[in-house]
């Protein structure tokens, strides 16, 4: 096998991304139109959904079965583009780049930004004039009523008012059901017709009334997936005969062919499984929001399809080239739709969705094959936002070639893909109670969870548990910066009644289980609403287990039915911890010993008039990342956490698993909160992920085991390390060098890492001068971004990262530099 | 998009909402002079009102809309609400002088400063005023969004384009 890797591999090594447009002209130009598209507000959707629904106002239909049809009328009669020369058929929405809108979850917040969408400073995303009125006039109005929001809030006045508050925790399920792996194996296998046949027998022979409604509904969803295609083959037809292009012709003429055989049935060749995926892909976004809805290992379901067509030579490697950067551009064909505020807080991320390559099989044998390493080439050659493109990982299984190509491409895009390792995190997946069989076929969901491949309705984004916000709870008995003096939490002591460091601890825990339990209750209360309102025929359908068990996704059809937790501000919340118990609590402290009381009230003065303690709390407290007794209180974090969750139930009767990225709400939630005890200024950005504190002096190896000594096997969600290296030329010395680092972190215990290879100076630049660099990318906490497009705050916190020399891992500070 | 009296085509419409604007306008000017605040929502509410009775594109908006937006400041001094709803068969805007605890949302200011620069910022910012502390709500969120939606040409109307701290 290897031998077959070897061939493909140095046909690979003549490809450059130099060479693109006389290699790839077509995709060369499918990536221009890329970098220039501008966003635009797609309503066809809302359009379609709300006229169905507004339609049948008193129909007494099952609300599943009426989400059935909605979304059949949508892709039945949706309107067929081809906006460019993309090999594959299909698009997200009705525009080159388009902003969907899902009113009956968070669409509708963009109702007073009608007319100025179009012209916002941040990311601005165009809506014509006669949509917006649409807009204002018929599809709000109809959904103000019917948001999933606000059919939640009835029942949970209390704990839906925090999550208004944004600070305390938010919950994903009010904009999405997503973040997960669909198993879109099973079309391959299959097709549609033989899934809509099983389903029809089954609803035949059901005699439990909603399995049969559930039956009822995969198939109508599906009948319409099928329309679509067929639409697509026939608008196809009509574009070709009016082509005067000859390879424009073809190309139409070909996804026609393709779109009559696939989706229905199982695909011929190659390019017919890569656009069967597509379209199950768009089928499922007709549906679902994208929130990272992530077509998982890519190189292990088509690999048949690859290898048949390439042994038997009909397929090139330039060929296979061709489809997956077609399919890469358009699976970034669609963004998320974002209100102002929350662009300026936390915009500039893609939709997430996340490609895994590499690893080992359910068997455990090393899973690398021919296609993974075209897919690295694509991603070397397309370096966008999204897909999300990640790397397992497993050391002694996979061989050190794998790795050290994994390693090129990273230095040579400076960014992507990510690591992950997959001895870590088998384990951790099999502490879920996930089998070791499922636990190796794991895909990556989003940023960096983990789920069995099309086992698993992950949910991985449900919470994002605010940590700043619980620590600042635990020093003002219960208080808020949202609240006033009004105690919101538990009356936890006050400062001057805490007289050990356990004692700030328990505060500590106290407040994180108060919003724990209303965070996991009300995303529970969401989940029931899911499961009245929002049924998911479609993901259903590409789910092992919800065929067999004749229940939808939503109420636990799969075979694994987790919720996941993230966490924003773990790093300065470990470190102020660690400096409440340095400067109050440690008698053998020389240099600065403070009262409690005394240390907050400079904390809540943003160390105002204070340069000595500050400097001391800044440069010298211990810091998780460089200090063992820091680090200690991060793996106590985690365990804490773990101990919290662990121990309580979702909706579908899974568990609740955790993880540690932030996307930019890092950033975000940084421009709103106040100093902490660590040395962070109020309004300062927060650490990223589980990644230390920036600019703290340490070397690069103690930061990586800092890391891979939290406990791995209480964060089974994985978690986003990000490290930034001073560029270096790409050569074999240099290649080797970095990989053998990501080898030692990972034999460590180390779960992910990825990585910017950018100077200090470069970013400061782009910054200044976005029109230099527009296609910089840049890794964010978990996923990919043009630097342009982030917000101030996000430039700042990625120029600030700690830089570190990879030939002596010495770090390089800010100022160094 | 903005509405102004001059949409009206009845010349009639023009002279009364002329004259009535006219002293919306200077008592709120005056209000703002004096740091009162007491009557600015109300006589905000009150050009919203009388563009929807003047300006049928304006009241387009609010078509079969019928909900109440309450307002009032967390000391409680200050208070208004706007009820949409018909009157025959015109979309209209009643606006009583407190709030009424019926609303489908209540939307409550930290103080009168804060209820003044939501009234005459031309797009106010819910997230960021609720991110600042500086407003709570209690209900569907949604009917903010589309009040504020309506909002937007009030300061246009009573004359203010600009931020309340730069025009005092």
């Amino acid at each position: 096998m290897y031998e077959h890797i070897d061939k493909v591999r140095n046909i690979l090594k003549s490809l450059s991304k130099s060479s693109m447009k006389s290699q790839f002209p077509i995709l060369d130009d499918l990536l221009t139109r890329h970098y220039h598209a501008k966003a635009e507000v797609d309503i066809e959707r809302a359009l379609f959904m709300t006229r169905y629904y507004k339609d049948r106002t008193n129909s007494k239909k099952p609300e599943a079965l009426k989400r059935a049809e909605s979304i059949h009328r949508y892709l039945s009669n949706r309107k067929i583009c081809f906006h460019d020369n993309n090999f594959l058929g299909g698009a997200c929405t009705s525009k080159e780049l388009g902003a969907p809108l899902y009113p009956e979850y968070f669409g509708i917040t963009i109702w007073p930004e009608l007319h100025t969408i179009s012209t916002r400073t941040d990311n601005p995303q165009i809506l014509s004039e006669k949509d917006a009125d649409i807009l204002n006039k018929e599809i709000f109005p109809y959904w103000m009523d019917r948001t999933i929001n606000e059919r939640v809030r009835p029942i949970e006045p209390e704990r839906q008012a925090l999550f208004d508050k944004f600070i305390f925790y938010i919950l994903s399920k009010a904009g999405t059901i997503s973040h997960t792996t669909p198993y879109y194996e099973l079309v391959l296998k299959k097709g549609v017709r033989e899934i809509i046949e099983e389903a029809k027998k089954r609803e035949a022979a059901e005699e439990d009334s909603k399995k049969k409604i559930f039956y009822k509904t995969m198939q109508v969803a599906m009948e319409g997936v099928l329309q679509y295609a067929r639409n697509i083959v026939r608008e196809a037809k009509i574009a070709a005969a009016g082509e005067t292009d000859t390879d424009k012709k073809e190309n139409l003429l070909a996804i026609a062919e393709v779109l009559s055989n696939v989706p229905e049935n199982p695909p011929r060749n190659f390019r017919e499984a890569l656009n069967a995926v597509w379209i199950s892909q768009v089928a499922v976004l007709a549906e679902n929001s994208n929130m990272a809805m992530s077509p998982g290992r890519l190189d292990q379901i088509l690999y048949p399809y690859f290898i048949k067509d390439y042994n038997g030579g009909t397929l090139t490697i330039e060929d296979a080239i061709r489809y997956c950067g077609s399919f890469w551009l358009k699976m970034a064909d669609n963004v998320n739709l974002v209100p102002e505020t929350a662009e300026r807080m936390f915009g500039g991320a893609g939709a997430v969705p996340a490609i895994t390559l590499g690893g080992v099989d359910w068997n455990g044998d090393d899973a690398v094959n021919e296609l993974t390493y075209i897919l690295l080439k694509v991603t070397e050659l397309l370096p966008i936002r999204d897909p999300n493109v990640n790397a397992r990982y497993y050391s002694g299984v996979n061989t050190k070639d794998y790795r050290d190509e994994v390693s090129r491409v990273i230095l040579s895009t400076k960014a992507i893909p990510a690591f992950f390792n997959d001895i870590e995190n088998i384990k951790t997946m099999q502490n879920q109670n996930i089998s070791l069989e499922d636990a190796r076929d794991y895909s990556v969901i989003g940023c960096v969870e983990l789920g069995a491949s099309g086992k698993q309705y992950s949910a991985s984004s449900s919470v994002f548990m605010m940590l700043h916000t619980v620590l600042y709870m635990a020093l003002h008995e219960g208080r808020s910066p949202a609240t006033g003096n009004k105690t919101i939490g538990v009356k936890t002591k006050a400062l001057k009644d805490m007289k050990s460091y356990k004692s700030v601890w328990d505060a500590y825990k106290a407040q994180l289980e108060w919003l724990v339990d209303n965070a996991v209750h009300l995303n529970n209360s969401y989940g029931r609403k899911h499961q009245e309102y929002l049924a998911t025929p479609l993901l259903s359908c590409f789910f092992d287990g919800t065929m067999e068990s004749g229940k939808d996704l939503i109420d636990g059809g799969a075979i694994y039915n987790s919720s996941g937790v993230t966490h924003i501000g773990f790093a300065d919340v470990a470190d102020s911890l660690a400096a409440i118990k340095d400067i109050c609590f440690n008698k053998d402290n020389d240099d600065i010993s403070l009262k409690l009381e005394d240390f907050i009230a400079i904390v809540d003065a943003d160390f105002n008039g204070e340069d000595k303690i500050y400097n001391y709390v800044k440069n010298i407290a211990p810091k998780y990342g460089r200090d063992i007794s820091a680090n200690s209180i991060a793996g106590k974090m985690v365990e804490i956490n773990y101990d919290l969750y662990n121990s309580r139930q979702n909706y579908r009767g899974g568990n609740y698993q955790l993880a540690y990225w932030t996307m930019t709400n890092h950033a975000g939630y940084g421009r709103i909160s106040p100093a902490t005890p660590n040395g962070r200024k109020a309004k300062e950005v927060f650490s990223s992920g589980i990644t230390p504190v920036s600019q703290v002096n340490t070397d690069v190896t103690t930061a990586y085991k800092s890391v891979a000594q939290l406990p791995s096997n209480k964060i089974s969600n994985a978690y986003a390390l990000n490290m930034k290296y001073t560029p270096i030329s790409v050569n074999p010395e240099s290649i080797k060098k970095f990989s053998a680092l990501i080898e030692g972190f990972m034999k460590s215990g180390g779960q992910q890492v990825q990585y910017n290879i950018q100077d200090y100076k470069t970013l400061k630049d782009a910054k200044e001068n976005p029109d230099k660099y527009p296609d910089l990318l840049v890794r964010v906490s978990g996923y990919s971004a043009y630097f342009k497009s982030l917000n101030e705050a996000m430039k700042d916190e990625i120029i600030l990262r700690s830089q570190y020399n990879m030939g002596t891992g010495e770090f390089v500070s800010i100022e160094q530099e | 998009m903005s509405y102004t009296y001059k949409k009206s085509k009845i010349n009639i419409f023009r002279i009364i909402w002329d004259r009535m604007l006219r002293k919306v306008r200077e008592t709120f000017i005056a209000q703002m002079d004096s740091n009162k605040m007491d009557k600015l929502l109300e006589l905000g509410l009150k050009a919203m009102s009388l563009l929807f009775l003047l300006c049928p594109e304006y009241r387009e908006n609010i078509k079969g809309f019928k909900g109440k937006v309450a307002f009032n400041t967390v000391d409680g001094q200050l208070g208004a609400t706007a009820s949409f709803g018909r009157f025959l068969h015109l979309p209209v805007l009643r606006v009583r002088k407190t709030a009424v605890s019926n609303a489908n949302v209540t939307i409550t200011f930290s103080d009168g400063q804060a209820m003044a620069s939501f009234i005459t910022e031309p797009s106010p910012d819910i997230i960021s005023g609720i991110l600042d502390n500086k407003l709570n709500f209690t209900g569907n969120m949604n009917y903010i969004l589309r009040f504020v939606f309506l909002a937007m040409d009030i300061p246009e109307v009573l004359g203010i384009r600009t931020r309340l701290p730069d025009i005092r």
